[in-house]
């Protein structure tokens, strides 16, 4: 799997901190646009998420948390396998670590 | 979603009750025999295998309803397989189907394969294109013509909205379309 960085208003920390943190999120089986509309309205009706970017190139869907919410990796997971995904991998800015799946 | 070719014209609504189960209801006019069908239908997803590249899927389909020609009314069944695999460059997928109206056939089977291939790869929202091949085989028919179609078709889809347009080996059109809500 390719790392893809983000453009640097999705990446910047202190953008972060004023826009909310940005998630990327590593799919598997998002192979076609048609049935990958379900996932961004899936998200978009997430309380906790202001924007999300389905990129089929790299396989990611990147999301951003609104600042004030909670949005956590089992949650994501959900809403992935509630639309017949798969997570590899889950990936925050500014975090050390990342979840694997 | 709306089907229009050779064989019959059909109107499906179904919605996705979760990503494993959708559940429907299915008009259908077959223009040859005069025969309608209006069935609730269930779908099944049996299998999924997802990975970075691919997705295959296997399903289980159902419907029950009732089948009318003429003055006569029949309860009506179909049960099929239908299984896919494709990646954001090619398309494949097979389907099996089995149906009994009680009175108006003495139950039937067909089947169908597709294979396509996407001429360039579209990035998400943008305008799709895929160039298919569909073969259907209908053993039972009394038109030997109609015992192998095989369709050329074009799929075009963009946002939740995705058409195939394709004509048949005698000449018959295909239209389908399918609006997402």
């Amino acid at each position: 799997m390719v790392s893809v960085s983000l453009p640097n208003v999705w990446s910047n920390s202190a953008e972060t901190s004023k826009y909310g943190e940005t998630i990327t999120v590593h799919v598997k089986g998002m192979v076609c646009d048609f049935c990958a509309r379900g996932l961004e309205k899936v998200f978009k009706s997430e309380k906790a998420v202001s924007k999300i970017v389905v990129d089929l190139d790299e396989s990611i869907v990147s999301i951003r948390k609104k600042p004030d919410k909670i949005l956590t990796d089992t949650r994501i997971k959900e809403l992935i396998l509630k639309n017949g995904y798969s997570v590899e991998k889950i990936r925050r800015s500014g975090a050390k670590s990342e979840s694997k799946t | 979603m709306q089907t229009n070719n050779w064989e019959k014209n059909r109107l499906h609504y179904h919605y996705t009750h979760d990503v494993k189960n959708s559940f429907g209801m299915v008009l259908e006019h077959e223009d040859n025999t005069d025969r309608k069908n209006v069935n609730g239908q269930w779908n099944h997803l049996f299998a999924r295998s997802n990975t970075v590249t691919s997705q295959a899927n296997l399903y289980l389909k159902s419907q029950l309803g009732i089948a009318i020609k003429g003055e006569r009314y029949a309860s009506n069944a179909e049960f099929g397989v239908a299984g896919d695999w494709e990646t954001r460059k090619f398309f494949t997928s097979y389907a099996a189907t089995g149906r009994y109206a009680n009175g108006i056939d003495n139950g039937s089977f067909h089947q169908k394969v597709r294979v396509g291939i996407a001429p360039y790869v579209a990035g998400y929202g943008e305008f799709h294109s895929w160039l298919m091949l569909q073969l259907e085989h209908h053993p039972e028919s009394f038109n030997d013509d109609e015992k192998v179609v095989l369709t050329p078709l074009v799929r075009l889809f963009k946002g939740d909205y995705l058409v195939e347009l394709g004509i048949n080996n005698s000449g018959g059109p295909l239209l389908n379309w399918i609006a997402r809500f």
